[in-house]
């Protein structure tokens, strides 16, 4: 599966969708204040569940993620898991 | 016990090689001529050379040398596809390789609590449980990287569970903690296992 998906940076970010991938993980920001920048990860994610990643919700203090299946513009970063299969 | 490159002869006489793999007072080693370990109550090199014989000579038949070989050619033919996928001129491979795995490394110590952290710099693995209370070890690779460890902190079993499209070691071990952590039993069914012979002496 090809992603097509480039890096979206954004000066006031409050989160980040990182996405898993063979180029390293590809990181689309978002502030929650900035209503375009909200929609566009919200339209990354929808697509990207659709493609059956799975999301993590991580709260960056080495805790386990937590697996959400909505998006939620609070989050502060939110990790991208590919489909897998047994080697 | 002498050991030379982490493998040791010492008290054997049946041409196998053992390895320490643990540390602690229950000594494990595991031979070259199969995943068998075994552990004591002690390091005693005779009494480790001589029950681990007796177990390899009933071992099936494991050519490691060949399964490696099938896995680092599984490999470059994930990665070549990858790279074709992405559309990467092939002297630019190397490079955006290199780049793809230095940003996965940060991106797993940034989401690793601190002594896991330490522990994967150090050891190259580090330990999680699972959703269902089971500890796994996930060393580093992608390939038959984790081991689901019993009470005794021993590896039990191999498993191998990685992305469907290739990623960096990193990426697929982050990914592996995150699937364990919250879905352990998904991870169980979906993941190929392998059996790793344990004899408690």
């Amino acid at each position: 599966m090809v992603l097509d998906l480039e890096p979206v940076s954004h000066p006031t970010a409050t989160g980040a969708l990182c996405v898993l991938c063979g180029r390293g993980d590809i990181r689309l920001e978002w502030d929650q204040n900035d209503p375009a920048s909200v929609e566009r990860a919200r339209a990354e994610w929808a697509a990207l569940i659709g493609k059956g990643f799975a999301a993590f919700r991580m709260e960056g203090d080495g805790s386990a993620g937590e697996q959400v299946k909505e998006f939620d513009p609070t989050a502060r970063e939110v990790i991208f898991v590919p489909p897998v299969a047994g080697g | 016990m002498s050991w030379d490159d982490g493998w040791t002869t010492s008290g054997t006489s049946d041409g196998y090689r053992y390895r320490l793999v643990s540390s602690t007072a229950s000594t494990s080693a595991m031979t070259s001529g199969g995943l068998w370990t075994v552990i004591y109550a002690d390091s005693s090199t005779v009494g480790l050379a001589g029950h681990a014989r007796q177990y390899a000579s009933t071992t099936p038949t494991y050519d490691r040398a060949h399964d490696e070989r099938e896995v680092r050619a599984l490999h470059e033919r994930r990665v070549q596809e990858a790279c074709e996928a992405f559309r990467w001129p092939e002297h630019e491979r190397r490079k955006r390789l290199k780049e793809a795995g230095s940003r996965a490394f940060q991106l797993l110590f940034r989401c690793l609590p601190r002594d896991q952290a330490e522990r994967l710099g150090e050891q190259g693995h580090f330990d999680v449980q699972g959703s269902q209370g089971g500890w796994y070890r996930i060393r580093e690779g992608q390939y038959r990287n984790v081991l689901r460890l019993n009470r005794g902190c021993f590896p039990v079993e191999q498993l191998c569970l990685h992305p469907v499209d290739w990623c960096p070691n990193a990426d697929v071990m982050l990914a592996q903690r995150l699937l364990l952590q919250t879905d352990e039993g998904q991870f169980l069914r979906q993941a190929n296992r392998t059996s790793l012979n344990t004899f408690w002496m």
